[in-house]
């Protein structure tokens, strides 16, 4: 019944685990012959308590594992967050509409992207293509 | 439209020419286009004698589908993208600028990275080579004929 109690981890300080024990034919051949299967043997019993206790040894390891998700995920949050900011930022800006210039301002801003049309084109040509202002 | 009465009073005269018309409005995007036509084709504006609103952008039409169009409607004007527009009027003869008056370049209309019609590198290209830039063109536009609108 001592043994049906103690758990994995309750081994004395001074307890050597014997290899050839480990892996000796009985419990090797314990699954095959059915009894690790069976409900009833101490074998079972046993397996159950230290299966129980491994389950016990998992939990503070997955834990851990799903708080450091979670602050990746709280990270990534913020940051999408400090996106959202900074593109909100960007279009609160209202530009001024070229639209809004004077017909002499228009006429330069056209002849400014004729320019950047024309890159190879010299000055005197450009000045000869330029779309006039209002009279 | 207040502020050009002369486009309004042409927009709802009959033309006279298959593929002629008196506007060409000139934007980034097809989307844009189709906006602009169903705004264009309002019969208040065009009233009951106004000419037909093409729309000419290279998504969903061939250009031979255009040709064909223009060569036998009666159009008062016409909304399209540059590359489009550029090509009817260069390599074709099926859009005239005989009755042309106005030319609108959208440039309140900027794509999802923020840039408009002239900012495009490859749309600002086709409107100064291809659109502004003909012979014909110019010289409509040195005369005084055809004005340029920035909208």
């Amino acid at each position: 019944m001592a043994i049906m109690n103690q758990g994995g981890d309750d081994l004395e300080d001074d307890f050597v685990i014997d290899d050839l024990v480990a892996l000796s034919e009985d419990d090797e051949a314990a699954p095959l012959d059915g009894a690790f299967f069976s409900d009833d043997g101490g074998d079972n019993n046993l397996e159950n308590d230290a299966s129980a206790d491994e389950d016990v040894d998992t939990q503070p390891s997955v834990n851990a594992g799903d708080a450091v998700i979670s602050k990746k995920r709280k990270r990534r949050e913020k940051e999408k967050e400090r996106k959202k900011r900074k593109l909100a930022q960007a279009t609160d800006v209202v530009q001024p509409s070229v639209t809004a210039k004077s017909p002499e301002e228009l006429a330069e801003y056209l002849a400014l992207k004729q320019a950047a049309a024309y890159p190879k084109v010299t000055a005197i040509e450009l000045e000869d293509m330029r779309i006039p202002g209002v009279p | 439209m207040k502020t050009t009465p002369m486009l309004r009073k042409r927009l709802a005269q009959k033309s006279k020419n298959h593929g002629s018309p008196t506007l060409l409005f000139i934007t980034g995007a097809a989307l844009r286009v189709a906006d602009v036509t169903r705004v264009l084709k309002d019969k208040k504006l065009r009233g009951e004698k106004g000419g037909e609103v093409a729309k000419l952008f290279a998504k969903h039409f061939k250009l031979s589908e255009h040709i064909t169009h223009l060569k036998r409607t009666k159009i008062g004007a016409a909304v399209g993208t540059p590359g489009r527009i550029g090509k009817l009027l260069c390599e074709t003869d099926a859009l005239a600028a005989s009755a042309l008056s106005h030319i609108i370049l959208d440039v309140t209309y900027a794509d999802s990275k923020k840039r408009t019609l002239l900012d495009i590198p490859e749309t600002r290209d086709e409107v100064f080579k291809t659109v502004l830039g003909g012979t014909e063109m110019q010289q409509l536009i040195k005369q005084g004929r055809i004005q340029i609108i920035l909208f």
